[in-house]
């Protein structure tokens, strides 16, 4: 057993392998900075380092296939690599603990940065002031938020994810009294009025806004400063019998609810960035945008918020400011920008794993230090014993 | 120490495993101030409380563009209720049908079949909106795009019911456009909590430009109907005829016909319709916040009723001053436009009380619109005065 193990080590730990993943990966980061060119830096984000293979399709057609390693391969590969050498070549000395250390900071770093990847989460949280908020708003990805109004004092919401609504199939869920069968989603579109010139002919929908909108598809933009208009036509199909309760259009540019009656309860529907809830609330006192005397140069941005949170008994005032976000609850604030009104971005960042980094850099000095103190101190008693000699 | 690497790798495995999928989530949120969502999920779900939580991706950027706030507005349909808004357009501007997203809709008709189209609407604000909604306004002109600099510079700060809001003046035509339907845009944008509020006439470029000025003091007049106010939004010219002889009561800022309907004209915010009273068409009036009151007395007369020397002095006379001779009159009077009917204006001070009085001739009579009372008060209401003739209209033709 242990023969067959040392085998599979053997390859798995070489230097080789150590070489060839980090030439991999030294192509990989030039041909995803080089992507960016056409497509816009979340894709290529996506497509070149979060995710196991770059896939190539013939023509744009169905058939795809892995041309190249993609970033989670490399990395997957890599710390592979890392662990197998450290088991194999494993051994208690005080000549190899520095070693050893700095091997293991190494695989916090590598595992630290996958985490990353996976479990951290991005978001904004837009205040104006005087305003409240206890949700931060997702960029890219969206949701359809199916709401049933009723007569307590809150309102549940049934959230479908945008990646599930792209899948075009069937969703239901215990809550709803309906399926939602998307009949098209479009990661963006024109939404043009039915008989504007030069306009649609033909309704996207038979219900609510849609019933006047028409809906053209249309690429992806791939800058960073311009914003899909993801948008879904979806069928209502009563549980009941199984009737059509009709299409409707929903878009991130008609956030607002669309309502709809079924069976007696009142419902809104709305296509938006999916929301983050938090468990606590920031209100914007006053926003700070200073400038460099006689120009336009952003010389600092602050916020003062009141962080409010009933559970933990928090009420304090914070200022969030450039280098100097607020962390709470395992999410960092970070002073992202502002709008003209005053108003303030807020960057919402969850990373589970923020601290993997620090901790690998802490690891690795040891490790460092202590090969280096050791061959000193090595080298130190040689030269002593020579002198004695 | 040779199983660590195993048992982090195993971790990270684990935790690949429990990585949250693209579920659908259900959570309660509050109808009003924010709380905190109490998420199905379980308690020990690190995501708790936060629903849909996937990993995400970095941020985009800005704007949304896209269908137009009133293009939205009319085909809203079916969009969850709005709130209720009051507003006081010029006589002139022919109501039209509204949507839950469209607040408010008028057109206006000009010469040779040109015409401007009016809205009045809302939306949830997006991050960023603004600029881009300007450029989206652009786009539709054919215009290319602003930066937030230029935008400074070519718009214009104004005030809103629903906090300040800013203005733009856009000029162009797409080769498509119908020049009688389009070729200007005076939009603007106000931005309040979540909601971004949406003031847009476009249309005829010459008819826009002719009633920029109404339609900024349109904007001004926009806003929530108080409570218990029933009208959704605004009444508009061809409102329910309002009668000199009926009761006083609080007038909502509306364009209304008075009298046996031979005019139109839109009630200034704070004033209020009197009692009908003899030989006077209808009577408005206004009181100050130290009990001073001014009334506008509207009356007409078949002929000049003596002339415009003789009328002027009579109502100098009224307030203490001295008649002036014929040849002083001239320049005295001042003109003053209300769609295509001209009138003359007259402003007089005396010692202590204020007269504004305007008159025209139509048909066979001469109507008079005289506006006088406490001289602070009058002084203070003189723009509603002035914006009330531009508001008046007459319905029957000469």
């Amino acid at each position: 057993m242990k023969t067959i193990l040392r085998r599979l080590l053997v390859p798995l730990a070489s230097l080789r392998l150590t070489v060839v993943c980090l030439a991999t990966a030294l192509v990989l980061v030039l041909a995803g900075t080089l992507a960016q060119v056409n497509i816009n830096p979340v894709e290529a984000q996506q497509q070149y380092f979060q995710s196991w293979f770059i896939w190539w399709s013939a023509g744009g057609g169905g058939f795809k296939m892995p041309v190249f390693p993609g970033g989670h391969f490399v990395g997957a590969v890599l710390l592979l690599n890392l662990i197998a050498a450290h088991i194999q070549r494993f051994s208690w000395s005080w000549s190899k603990a520095g070693i050893q250390l700095t091997h293991l900071g190494l695989i916090v770093m590598l595992a630290g940065g996958l985490a990353t990847d996976l479990f951290s989460v991005s978001s904004h949280m837009y205040l104006r002031q005087g305003e409240t908020k206890n949700y931060s708003d997702d960029d890219i990805r969206t949701e359809l938020a199916v709401t049933e109004q009723t007569s307590g004092a809150t309102n549940r919401v049934i959230a479908i994810p945008g990646e599930v609504l792209s899948a075009c199939g069937s969703t239901s869920h215990e809550a709803l009294p309906f399926k939602v069968v998307v009949k098209g989603f479009y990661p963006n579109a024109d939404l043009q009025m039915v008989g504007q010139e030069n306009g649609p002919s033909v309704p996207a929908a038979s219900n609510g806004a849609g019933a006047q909108i028409g809906i053209k598809a249309l690429p992806t933009f791939s800058e960073m400063n311009k914003r899909n208009k993801t948008s879904a036509v979806v069928e209502l199909i009563s549980n009941k019998g199984g009737k059509s309760l009709g299409t409707w259009l929903v878009s991130v540019e008609i956030d607002q609810g669309q309502d709809f009656e079924v069976d007696g309860r009142h419902w809104s529907m709305a296509l938006r960035f999916a929301r983050y809830y938090k468990d606590y609330s920031l209100s914007l006192i006053s926003f700070t945008h200073e400038t460099y005397p006689g120009t336009d140069i952003a010389k600092g941005f602050s916020s003062i918020i009141t962080l409010a949170d009933a559970k933990h008994n928090e009420n304090r005032q914070v200022k969030i400011h450039m280098n100097h976000p607020l962390r709470y609850l395992g999410d960092t604030y970070y002073q992202s920008g502002y709008q003209s009104d005053n108003s303030t971005i807020l960057q919402v960042v969850r990373n589970p794993s923020y601290q993997a980094p620090y901790i690998s850099c802490v690891i690795v000095s040891l490790g460092l230090l202590m090969q280096f103190t050791y061959h000193l101190v090595g080298f130190a008693r040689r030269a002593n014993a020579a002198k004695a000699l | 120490m040779k199983l660590l690497p195993l048992c982090l790798s195993l971790c990270l495995v684990s935790a690949i495993a429990c990585k949250h999928k693209s579920e659908i989530k259900s959570y309660d949120v509050a109808k009003d101030a924010p709380a905190a969502a109490s998420e199905t999920a379980s308690p020990a779900d690190p995501h708790a409380g936060m629903p849909g939580m996937t990993p995400g991706a970095p941020v985009g950027g800005d704007p949304h563009a896209g269908l137009s706030a009133e293009q939205l507005a009319a085909a809203g349909a079916g969009l969850s209720a709005t709130p209720e808004f009051v507003d006081s357009a010029p006589a002139h501007w022919k109501k039209q049908a509204l949507s839950p997203m469209r607040l408010a809709s008028y057109h206006v008709e000009g010469d040779g079949g040109a015409m401007t189209d009016i809205s009045f609407s809302i939306l949830r604000r997006a991050p960023g909106s603004t600029l881009a909604n300007v450029n989206r306004w652009r786009d539709q002109l054919g215009q290319p795009p602003l930066d937030e600099a230029a935008l400074k510079t070519q718009s214009q700060a104004i005030k809103s019911s629903f906090g300040d809001a800013i203005a733009v003046d856009i000029e162009g035509i797409t080769p498509a456009g119908d020049p009688l339907k389009d070729g200007r845009l005076i939009g603007a944008i106000a931005d309040e909590g979540d909601n971004a509020w949406f003031f847009k006439m476009r249309g005829n470029a010459a008819l826009t430009a002719t009633e920029k000025a109404n339609f900024l003091k349109w904007i001004e007049t926009v806003k929530p109907a108080p409570p218990g106010a029933a009208a959704p939004a605004a009444p508009a010219a061809p409102a329910t005829p309002a009668t000199p002889a009926a009761p006083a009561a609080p007038a909502a800022p509306a364009a209304v016909a008075a009298g046996d309907g031979s005019l139109t004209w839109t009630v200034p915010d704070g004033w209020v319709l009197a009692p009908a009273a003899a030989a006077r068409y209808a009577t408005l009036s206004v009181a100050g916040a130290d009990g001073a009151k001014a009334e506008l007395a509207i009356s007409h007369f078949p002929g000049d009723v003596g002339g415009d020397l003789a009328n002027v002095n009579r109502w100098r006379q009224q307030i203490g001053l001295a008649a002036v001779e014929a040849a002083a009159l001239p320049p005295l009077v001042t003109k003053l436009s209300a769609g295509t009917v001209s009138f003359s204006l007259i402003d007089a001070t005396g010692a202590e009380a204020r007269l504004v009085a305007a008159w025209t001739r139509h048909g066979a009579d001469t109507w008079f619109f005289k506006f006088s009372g406490s001289a602070a008060l009058v002084a203070a209401e003189k723009a509603k005065f002035t914006a009330f003739i531009e508001s008046v209209r007459f319905t029957k033709p000469e």
